[in-house]
């Protein structure tokens, strides 16, 4: 009697399985979004077109949005599954457990009634069981949770589905949006990716800088952000280079700025304009200066001003396909020398040039190289100075290639 | 009709945004208005022109070989019109712009009007070898004395085409300065800290500015006096008019303007008298 009490009893707890979904598969269950919230940052389309909501991961979107969350806070995610079956329970567990270990709580979700064979079930938003240990960057691409449900009141449990989603770990609270600085997505991607387990201020900014010494600057998708890839590039704001992907200098000394912000890195005084001193030759002003290589010929302007023998005319100085320098006469002409970021010879004839200033040290994200004080800057990078005058549609360009007549003066912002 | 005036709202309300990115002022000479805008993107200038009796949307826009930065704090394009010509600081980032020759003029009928021959890039290389007027002196002596740049404010005004008002602001300093076809001057270092832009303005042949916070002050070389003007406005709430003709003074608040109407109606009904 006893034993039948007990087959009894056995059939009944197993009763509910067979009759609920008797072709059952879990292949069956599918996780349709998952939606991050609990303190994640705001990240800004490189486009500019707005910021990326929730759900963040969305199984019809082939491209999954990224999430951003300061160190110290933890991950909270809602989910929402349908499973396909023509008899299901009114309640099944959720769970999910996600990288470095981190754990969402077991809950029992009501399974939503249906007019057809597929019913959706909800995992509220929940707290994750670890935070992101607090004071560290980190990297996830990608951050991986594992859906899992139960049927048995969370005894056995089976994976239903993994999502992904690239999520950035931001050392600090990262210093609030400007007109400029924004929290643009290869923002966080470019900072998060080079200082991934970094902490302390000088290692991070030292990583971040890791991205330009190579040439190679990659936005969040790795695509190359260009230094000058056509040489009348009008893009001068870190906007216009994540958007167009081809700028100015202006914007590789504003990325490199903003990766140290988005960590909340703080340095004033760290936006450098560096021009020459406008001294005077010949009754004019030395307000131009050339970036190597430019190979000096022939001088024929000898007589009109002995100091900058040199002359080069133009009239429409970047045509099209703005790739080089149209000169109408040239006794001094441009080489490939120091590359640019993923360009092999950029533009190189500036009245001023921005790079960036943090502890003491010089950092120029457009060509990749340090300076320890500014008077290294010329004779490092320079092939000469110049000074121009325009006459009618003529512009003419005077040249030096003796490095002592002019210098470098810098003036200072904070970006 | 309830869908009438909702469309009509809307439409309102994308006039008085456009409206808010007039720079600094709207000046009156001969019969027609002038105002200024930078691209969002580009920084380049546009100066948009008109009867007066015609709406600020009709206005006619002419490329200018000249802009200004984003940077922050913001300094507004500064301008300004003297007979037939037009002066600015062309004060845009560009690697080959020179802020110490940024001060430009250009005559009124030099200017032409954006089309597929006359482009933002051509303007923007454009400026940058356009020559100067006079050299930046206020600029260069202002970043000698200190090459931090924090509040960093400047605006200039053509009280005719002999003389040349620029008054510079930099680290709590600042100076006025006048130059006069041939040579610039300048007068005492003021300790005055200006924390956002100020807008210069004449009256009488008179110089004043008008501060942030709505104040004004009187200007000379040496010395800024406030003047007791009690007009309740923020300088960032709208715009100054400057009425060249009739030696009138005005403000009208951004949300008061109404690009659709007539603009000698928006005058008379919504701005603010000065002087």
């Amino acid at each position: 009697m006893r034993n039948l009490v007990h087959f009894l009893l056995a059939v009944l707890v197993l009763f509910p399985y067979n009759s609920f979904c008797q072709n059952f598969q879990y292949a069956n269950i599918n996780v349709q979004s998952v939606s991050f919230s609990g303190g994640n940052l705001n990240i800004r389309t490189d486009n500019n077109s707005g910021i990326y909501t929730a759900p963040q991961w969305l199984a019809t979107n082939a491209i999954k949005s990224p999430v951003a969350y300061t160190s110290g806070n933890a991950p909270k995610v809602a989910a929402s599954l349908t499973i396909d079956c023509a008899t299901v329970p009114d309640s099944i567990y959720v769970r999910a457990l996600a990288s470095d270990s981190i754990a969402f709580t077991p809950i029992k979700v009501v399974v939503a009634g249906s007019a057809t064979t597929v019913h959706s079930f909800l995992y509220p938003a929940t707290t994750g069981s670890a935070v992101f240990a607090s004071g560290f960057v980190r990297f996830f691409k990608p951050f991986t949770i594992d859906w899992q449900i139960s049927f048995d009141n969370g005894i056995t449990w089976k994976s239903v589905g993994i999502t992904n989603n690239t999520l950035y770990v931001t050392r600090s609270a990262p210093q609030p949006e400007t007109s400029l600085y924004k929290w643009f997505h290869t923002v966080f991607d470019i900072s998060c990716r080079n200082a991934q387990y970094k902490s302390q201020d000088t290692a991070i900014i030292s990583s971040v800088w890791n991205e330009f010494t190579d040439h190679v600057v990659l936005n969040y998708n790795d695509d190359s952000l260009f230094y000058y890839k056509a040489m009348n590039s009008p893009n001068v704001t870190l906007s216009a280079l994540l958007q167009y992907r081809d700028a100015e200098c202006y914007t590789f000394a504003q990325l490199f700025l903003s990766g140290l912000k988005i960590q909340g890195v703080v340095r004033t005084n760290n936006y450098v304009y560096i021009t020459p001193i406008n001294n005077s030759v010949c009754s004019n002003i030395v307000n131009r200066f050339i970036v190597k290589t430019w190979m000096f010929g022939n001088p024929s302007a000898i007589a009109t001003c002995p100091d900058f023998p040199y002359e080069n005319t133009y009239t429409n100085l970047m045509p099209f396909p703005y790739t080089a320098y149209n000169f109408d006469t040239a006794d001094v002409v441009d080489q490939s020398g120091l590359p640019g970021s993923c360009t092999i010879n950029p533009a190189s004839y500036f009245n001023n040039h921005q790079i960036t200033k943090i502890d003491g040290v010089y950092y120029d994200p457009c060509y990749g190289v340090t300076f320890n004080l500014l008077t290294d800057i010329k004779t490092a990078a320079f092939s000469g100075w110049g000074y121009r005058n325009t006459i009618g549609s003529t512009t003419h360009a005077f040249f030096a290639n003796d490095m002592t007549q002019s210098d470098l003066m810098e003036t200072i912002t904070t970006f | 009709m309830k869908y009438s005036f909702i469309i009509v709202l809307l439409l309102s309300l994308t006039r008085s945004a456009d409206a808010q990115n007039i720079e600094r002022k709207i000046i009156i000479s001969n019969n027609n208005f002038y105002y200024t805008t930078i691209d969002e993107q580009f920084q380049i200038g546009t100066l948009h022109t008109g009867m007066i009796s015609e709406a600020l949307e009709t206005a006619k826009q002419l490329a200018l070989p000249a802009g200004r930065n984003y940077n922050e704090p913001v300094n507004p394009f500064s301008w300004d019109i003297s007979g037939d010509n037009f002066y600015c600081i062309n004060f845009l980032d560009h690697p080959l712009n020179d802020r110490n020759e940024a001060l430009k003029r250009f005559s009124l009928s030099s200017l032409q009007k954006w089309s597929s021959d006359v482009t933002i890039k051509d303007m923007l290389i454009k400026s940058t070898d356009q020559n100067m007027f006079a050299y930046n002196e206020p600029y260069k002596f202002t970043n000698n004395r200190a090459n931090v740049l924090n509040n960093f404010f400047f605006d200039a005004i053509a009280m005719n085409d002999s003389s040349f008002y620029m008054v510079i602001a930099n680290n709590g300093e600042l100076s006025t300065w006048n130059y006069d076809g041939k040579k610039w001057e300048h007068g005492n270092i003021l300790q005055m800290p200006v924390d956002n832009y100020f807008t210069l303005f004449t009256h009488n042949k008179k110089l004043y500015m008008m501060l942030n916070s709505g104040s004004i002050y009187s200007v000379t070389k040496d010395a800024v006096s406030r003047i007791e003007k009690n007009i309740n406005v923020s300088l960032a709430s709208g715009l100054i008019i400057m009425n060249k003709e009739k030696n009138t003074v005005k403000f009208i608040r951004s949300n008061q303007i109404d690009q659709t109407i007539p603009f000698n109606k928006l005058l008379k009904t919504r701005a603010i008298k000065i002087f």
